[in-house]
């Protein structure tokens, strides 16, 4: 579904991504684990269009997205949740869910995934009237991931979302990404915590100086101390 | 009672509907003070059209005074070429917004501060031409006894009927403004405001947008420019600096900015204060800059947004505030 081949990201002289390719086939949750500054995000911002790679191409569904413009790509059905602030806080958590579905032209396709959003979870539910910067930071990151849900993607792609959330959290919306994966979704998880990507992914890529340094399913990576090591 | 009805913002536009037209007329007897109140008017026009950039786009223009500007001098030419000012008006006012448009294509590219760079360079640019091409613009000395519109009748537009000519602008303009930051492109622009990045991958075309918006503001700033210029019957590029832009400007952070009234009373308790302040001219600076500082450290969201929590009302909370009003 995602194919990313040769991503080459450079600032300046400072080379973030270097010939890097990674595979996401339709249904699967995809792992990709790498500490602070490894250029995680970096590829994230690729494949929304908001930095342009020097070299490399992003493929979705067979097509090359270099010609499409960052507000277009949700509507071929790439949904990005960024790190650290997916939402507009000075919004109620109902606006900001409206925001989310921007890309939908369907007013009841728009309530329903609302009502999909609050049934994932119901915390939200109870403060749909609240400005979403009033939200705890487990709240917030729960109302970013039904947010990034709201337009009905074909692929997930969550930047961080454990980044400074409580453990019990963390479990939370790990268990809701595994009953979307039941939907059909498919999602790429970029995470530093590699407990909670390896528990809920197929297939992990560990990224580190900008290059993947090893690629495997969850259950071996799980099972080589060595490469546990490098990822604690 | 009286605070519910005042919460709507319909009743909120009569009442100020009735004030702008009251007031010109119950100065009516002193053309002075009745040509404030006019000047006044066009200043809440601005404001508004200022308030869409800066207080719900998160652009801030200083080229605003320019674009009026242009505008208003295309309607000094127009008609004295022997156009209708009815017809030199909007043309200009068009023709003001596009090329605003046009000049700050690459400056929307960019985003807070260097955007307001560029729009500053883009306005000292715009007031060289005022200076510059004097044949046009009659440089420095600037363009004197511009004639009044005339009215279908023959007779010319002044006094009294011009002022609530004004007053129908301003309330227009706060009108289009309400119905605009109410409706979906509203909603797409503070999202912008609030977080650009996130806005695109939502899938809200920024740029556009922001443009959209530009042309919007731009517009407000050319017809209150078609507008004050026969009404004031002098201009120079001293008429429509950056110290303008910034005035303007002042008036949205002030009264409050991303809230509908705030801009407009920003306007009505500034525009006023240069020509109360004129026979202590010394000292109208000295006020000015108090006023600014005092502002700004007390009330740093304006005087509306410091005084007035989000509107957006909570239906938990409701039932507490009928209970109050009942009281």
């Amino acid at each position: 579904m995602l194919e990313v081949e040769n991503l080459t990201v450079r600032y300046g002289p400072f080379l973030a991504v270097d010939e890097v390719a990674i595979r996401v086939e339709a249904g699967e949750i995809v792992g990709l684990v790498g500490a602070n500054g490894a250029g995680k995000s970096s590829i994230v911002k690729t494949i929304g269009g908001v930095v342009v790679p020097l070299r490399g191409r992003v493929d979705f569904e067979g097509q090359d997205l270099a010609a499409v413009p960052p507000h277009r790509r949700i509507r071929l059905g790439i949904s990005i949740v960024p790190e650290g602030r997916g939402l507009f806080p000075r919004m109620s958590v109902e606006e900001n869910l409206l925001m989310g579905g921007y890309s939908l032209a369907d007013k009841a396709q728009i309530a329903r995934n609302i009502e999909r959003g609050f049934a994932l979870f119901p915390i939200l539910a109870e403060r749909r009237w609240q400005a979403a910067g009033t939200l705890s930071g487990g709240q917030q990151q729960m109302l970013a991931v039904a947010i990034g849900l709201m337009s009905d993607p074909k692929l997930l792609v969550l930047d961080e979302p454990s980044l400074g959330l409580a453990p019990i959290v963390i479990g939370e919306i790990g268990r809701a990404l595994k009953s979307l994966r039941g939907q059909g979704l498919t999602v790429l998880l970029v995470e530093q915590n590699a407990k909670l990507t390896c528990n809920v992914s197929d297939r992990i890529y560990i990224v580190a100086n900008g290059a993947i340094q090893h690629h495997d399913v969850s259950a071996n990576i799980l099972s080589n101390r060595e490469i546990l090591e490098l990822l604690i | 009672m009286i605070d519910r009805i005042l919460a709507s913002r319909q009743s909120q536009l009569a009442l100020f509907a009735l004030l702008a037209f009251a007031v010109p007329l119950l100065l009516s007897g002193n053309r002075y003070f009745a040509f404030i109140a006019g000047i006044t008017l066009v200043h809440v026009l601005w404001a508004s059209g200022m308030n869409l950039l800066y207080g719900y786009t998160g652009l801030m223009p200083l080229m605003f005074a320019g674009i009026a500007g242009i505008s208003s001098y295309l309607v000094v030419g127009l008609t004295s070429i022997g156009w209708s000012f009815w017809l030199a008006m909007p043309v200009g006012a068009l023709a003001a917004s596009l090329v605003g448009v046009v000049l700050g294509l690459p400056a929307l590219r960019l985003k807070g501060f260097y955007f307001t760079l560029c729009s500053l360079v883009i306005q000292t640019v715009i007031t060289l031409a005022f200076v510059y091409f004097v044949n046009l613009t009659n440089g420095d000395t600037g363009i004197s006894q511009i004639p009044l519109p005339t009215l279908p009748g023959g007779a010319s537009l002044h006094g009294l009927p011009y002022d609530l000519v004004l007053a129908a602008l301003a309330v227009i303009g706060v009108f289009v403004l309400i119905r605009l930051v109410d409706s979906g492109f509203g909603r797409r622009l503070i999202a912008v405001r609030e977080d650009d990045e996130l806005a695109e991958t939502l899938g809200i075309g920024v740029t556009r947008q922001k443009l959209t918006a530009f042309f919007v503001g731009s517009l407000y700033a050319g017809i209150g420019g078609a507008f004050y210029t026969p009404y004031v019957g002098f201009i120079s590029p001293r008429s429509f600096d950056v110290l303008i832009s910034l005035n303007v400007w002042l008036m949205v952070a002030f009264g409050g900015r991303g809230t509908i009234w705030g801009p407009v009373i920003g306007a009505v308790l500034l525009a006023p204060v240069p020509f109360l302040l004129q026979d202590y001219y010394m000292i109208k600076d000295v006020v000015y800059g108090l006023l600014i500082i005092g502002v700004i450290v007390l009330l740093p969201a304006g005087i509306v947004g410091g005084l007035v929590r989000r509107p957006k009302p909570d239906p938990e909370i409701v039932p507490a505030t009928v209970g109050e009003g009942a009281r």
